[in-house]
């Protein structure tokens, strides 16, 4: 495996949303870095905070609310969280660039989507409007979307269309690094599937370094070559799609194989996670899921956990790794 | 209430369906109520509106109409604000305090009946028109967008032309002139709501037309109704001091606001008070109705929730 | 796109016929008799059956109608009974004061509502943000008489810059003026700011700012253009406000426009002057609204869409 130049690599990332609840710990020391074309998927439940990490890297965050309390976000080697806003607006779109969620609102419905494309294009590339227009064009052909259709709006395209103008803006002007949030989740089962092959197809050619924020494993083995496992603001399990999928360590990640269906045993029932995500202004005590951990023990209630290194980049967030602990994970892999 | 709880027992078969029914309410009105007390202006506007409600109750009490409020007194004609007359007196001598207290209750009054008979008949219109749809619909429609087509101003000023200019008609042309407003609101929401599941039920168990309309609907479509009718009060309000000023509405020497603006007019330079005092009672009566009615729609507003 | 305007133009027949019926029914209820109060209570008896025939007061009441709407189609609203001239001629001698003043008071309104919503929306709960809204709720709370009053107490009588009245110069309108468009400002001021406030939220704007596109040039293109739909409609139904405005300000400043006519007319229970003068003022509040429905189709692409492509179909 080649060892690239990490495009991106975050350290100790902390964001806190002030509502009138209480303060929200969104993301609670994140660290992990990519390179240059590969894949890293940010997997977890709705509210884990996964899109709040996303939006703080392309430093969007919402403030206020929301506040990036500590960390280092370091993008082709520097550090973008001292940039201004205008430095970020140089980059955003050029250097990193994001898809969201959802395609229906992700678009300005009073724009044409040619003009919505050309408009990064003109922004980053200093073209003027028709040269702008003509590679616009160009890029929803590479999309799938027949040029002529660039003088249309919105919402004369279908969800699947939309999102493929989506990922054409993204796309636009080559960044180095992109953040794909849930692209898929909004569209039919038969689109998804299309949508993320060409979505793949794209980012490997121009040899982008990708964030697939995702809580749906079969995207992952799909797209990803490393695989965060994200639970109440921190990754609780992290390593290449082999570590996670054939040798997870953590119970967490136990619990959302065990909820998927099984291809092989058609009769093994499906083993939901009991309980809810914890409210966020008041997270649990020691390990954050040991309310909802079937092995969990007095002491997890008390002592966070720290990062145990399984081998390589494989690591586990869990007292069951910690050798002083002394916490047993009974049965654990047994389903 | 009673009946969607029923309802929901009926529909789930079970009883904590009903529990988990009953406790959406309440805390629904439990949040509504928190958000609308956090909002200073709400605040400020019920201190006016039960200030003006104590005028209009006891104005008796604090003044006799005949001899304070009516009656000229020309000794005392055109002074100044003082300690024994604190709004001064106006060109008959009359206490301007006096007429301004007892004006609360005018303007209260012709506000509160105007605008609950625009909402009984609005309401009525819409909820029929909306739940019984189809052409029906479509005619009553049709005759509330002509309404609309013309300004309720318009429309008030057409109905005291026909009628003349005297409390009742103004009442009558206030409340007329805001039927459409209310019909087509309700009818939205009448329209939003008629095919839930819950309705449905009702409608399965047999429930007939104007249970559901009153009984299943009406209370689930209470808060822009309140919204709405808390705006219509504070232009209630000011149209009548309006119709009044132009002297369309209530004649003097009744202590009527706007009225009392229309003989204080050539008195303007000379006593500017005349006009003033009156002026604001106008003022902090439609604030406060306007204050209500913000902090209403914000406190029941989903979308203002996060 | 003039598909559109023809439509727009067509279903305004049947509001303005519905409008005249209304308008006609209501006033139809007036009690006395018109003879009476035109030739006096010493008029002999013929002499008022005369008037009435002339009239056509005798007729039943659809057919007088009818035949007033014929006549108001050709531009004829019949003779007032004050002055025993046409009220169409009355009318269009006052409709141009009323025409300046209410696009006076308009254009103040969308002057000064824009870009104060605007700022008002970006730096929500500044200083800025809450005087901006304190001064827009005390425009909906005063009595347009009474905000009137308070300007010519203010301007003419203490300041004495400006004329408490007249008509003519520029230096009359203004009082005027800023008192009828002072509610249509305090309104399309809050609604522009929650409009702005509104759209700033939406996903685009992310998607935008996400794109490398500066803040200012998101709030002022993407969010402006979504915001000014709504905008504009509102500035249509307020208009209707603003024309009814005009009837109580033109009183106050003596201003000789069609709403001071009105009020007069009422007032000498000159019905067909009346009935000339909200048919007027309901025709211009039509025709405004029917522009606001064309610029409406010229921002909002789902409308322009909708008829380019029908007629490509």
């Amino acid at each position: 495996m080649e060892q690239g130049y990490p495009e991106l690599r975050i350290e100790d990332l902390n964001v806190v949303y002030d509502t009138e609840y209480g303060c929200v710990r969104a993301v609670n020391g994140i660290d992990f870095s990519i390179r240059k074309g590969r894949t890293l998927g940010l997997v977890g439940e709705t509210g884990a905070g996964k899109t709040t990490t996303a939006l703080a890297l392309m430093r969007l965050i919402p403030d206020p609310p929301g506040r990036v309390t500590s960390g280092s976000i370091e993008l082709l080697g520097t550090d973008i969280m001292s940039y201004s806003e205008r430095e970020m607006d140089a980059i955003r779109g050029k250097v990193v660039s994001m898809i969201f969620q959802d395609p229906m609102t992700s678009l300005n419905p009073v724009f044409t989507v040619g003009a919505q494309i050309a408009e990064a294009i003109r922004i980053h590339k200093n073209l003027d409007a028709k040269a702008a227009m003509d590679e616009a064009i160009s890029i929803m052909e590479r999309v799938g979307i027949p040029g002529e259709r660039a003088k249309e709006y919105p919402h004369q395209f279908s969800g699947g269309m939309k999102q493929r103008v989506v990922i054409a803006i993204a796309l636009a002007c080559t960044p180095q690094v992109l953040i794909a949030d849930e692209p898929t989740t909004a569209l039919d089962v038969t689109i998804q599937a299309q949508v993320l092959m060409m979505f793949s197809e794209l980012s490997k050619a121009s040899n982008t370094a990708t964030i697939m924020i995702t809580h749906d494993l079969g995207v992952v083995a799909e797209v990803c070559d490393e695989v965060a496992i994200m639970y109440a603001g921190e990754i609780v399990e992290y390593g290449s799609l082999e570590d996670i999928f054939d040798h997870y360590r953590h119970p967490y990640t136990e619990g959302l194989f065990a909820s998927l269906p099984n291809l092989n045993d058609r009769n093994a029932r499906l083993v939901p996670i009991k309980g809810l995500m914890p409210d966020p202004t008041a997270l649990p005590s020691g390990c954050h899921f040991h309310p909802r951990c079937k092995y969990a023990t007095k002491l997890c209630a008390e002592r966070a956990p720290v990062k145990t290194v399984i081998e390589q980049e494989h690591y586990v967030r869990c007292l069951g790794y910690e050798e002083d602990a002394g916490v047993a994970l009974e049965g654990f892999g047994n389903k | 209430m009673k009946m969607s709880s029923l309802v929901m027992q009926a529909v789930t078969g079970s009883a904590p369906a009903v529990d988990l029914h009953v406790y959406k309410k309440r805390t629904q009105f439990g949040e509504v109520w928190r958000r609308f007390r956090r909002s200073k202006g709400a605040i400020v506007g019920l201190i006016i509106i039960a200030l003006m409600l104590f005028c209009a109750l006891f104005a008796n009490f604090l003044f006799d109409y005949n001899t304070e409020v009516i009656e000229p007194n020309y000794d005392e004609a055109l002074e100044t604000p003082s300690a024994k007359h604190w709004f001064g007196t106006d060109e008959f001598g009359r206490d301007v305090f006096a007429r301004v207290v007892f004006g609360a209750r005018l303007s209260l009054y012709i506000g509160l009946t105007s605008t609950t008979s625009a909402l009984i008949f609005g309401v009525l219109i819409g909820a029929f028109s909306g739940y019984i749809g189809g052409r029906f619909d479509s005619i009553v429609m049709r005759v509330v967008d002509v309404f609309l087509a013309l300004p309720s101003i318009l429309l008030a000023l057409t109905i005291v032309a026909a009628l003349g200019p005297n409390i009742n008609n103004l009442i009558l042309a206030i409340s007329i002139a805001n039927i459409p407003y209310f019909a087509r609101i309700f009818r939205a929401e009448v329209l939003a709501i008629k095919d839930k599941e819950f309705i449905e039920a009702s409608r399965a168990l047999g429930a007939n037309r104007n249970t559901i309309i009153f009984r299943e609907i009406l209370p689930n479509c209470l808060s822009p109704i309140i919204v709405q009718a808390s705006i219509i009060m504070a232009l209630a309000v000011i149209v009548s001091a309006e119709f009044s000023f132009l002297g369309l509405g209530v004649q003097p020497p009744t202590p009527e606001w706007g009225c009392m603006v229309a003989g204080a007019r050539k008195f303007l330079l000379s006593s500017p008070y005349l006009t003033i005092f009156p002026g604001v009672a106008i003022m902090l009566t439609v604030l406060a109705f306007n204050l209500v009615g913000d902090a209403l729609r914000d406190a029941t507003d989903p979308r203002l929730k996060h | 796109m003039y598909r559109y305007v023809l439509k727009r133009l067509v279903l305004l027949i049947p509001v303005l016929l519905g409008v005249s019926f209304v308008v006609y029914t209501i006033l139809d209820f007036a009690p006395g008799d018109p003879a009476r109060l035109v030739l006096g209570s010493k008029s002999s008896e013929a002499a008022r059956e005369e008037f009435r025939e002339e009239h056509g007061l005798n007729k039943p009441f659809v057919v007088r109608y009818v035949s007033y709407v014929g006549k108001v189609v050709q531009g004829d609203f019949g003779k007032s009974y004050r002055t025993g001239r046409d009220v169409s001629k009355e009318l269009l001698n006052r409709l141009p004061a009323t025409v300046v003043l209410a696009a006076t008071g308009v254009l103040f309104a969308i002057i000064l509502s824009i870009p104060l919503g605007i700022v008002s929306a970006i730096k929500q709960h500044s200083a800025v943000d809450n005087v901006g809204m304190f001064v827009a709720l005390f425009g909906i709370t005063m009595p347009e008489f009474w905000l009137g009053l308070m300007l010519i107490l203010l301007f003419s009588s203490f300041l004495g810059i400006l004329p408490s009245g007249g008509y003519g110069s520029f230096a009359n309108l203004i009082l005027p003026a800023l008192t009828v468009g002072m509610p249509c400002m305090a309104n399309l001021t809050r609604v522009t700011r929650s409009e702005m406030l509104g759209v700033m939220r939406e996903d685009f704007v992310r998607m935008a700012r996400a794109k490398g596109v500066a803040k200012r040039v998101v709030i002022m293109k993407h969010c402006l253009k979504n915001a000014l739909i709504p905008v504009i409609t509102v500035a249509g139904l307020l208009f209707g406000t603003l024309l009814g405005g005009t009837v109580i300000v033109e009183n106050v400043f003596g201003w000789p426009g069609v709403g001071a006519f009105l009020v007069k007319s009422i007032t000498m229970k000159d019905i067909p002057a009346v009935m000339g003068g909200v048919m007027l003022l309901a025709l211009l509040f039509s025709l405004v609204n029917l522009a606001v429905d064309i610029i409406y189709a010229f921002i909002d692409p789902r409308i322009k869409a909708e008829y380019s492509n029908r007629r490509s179909a």
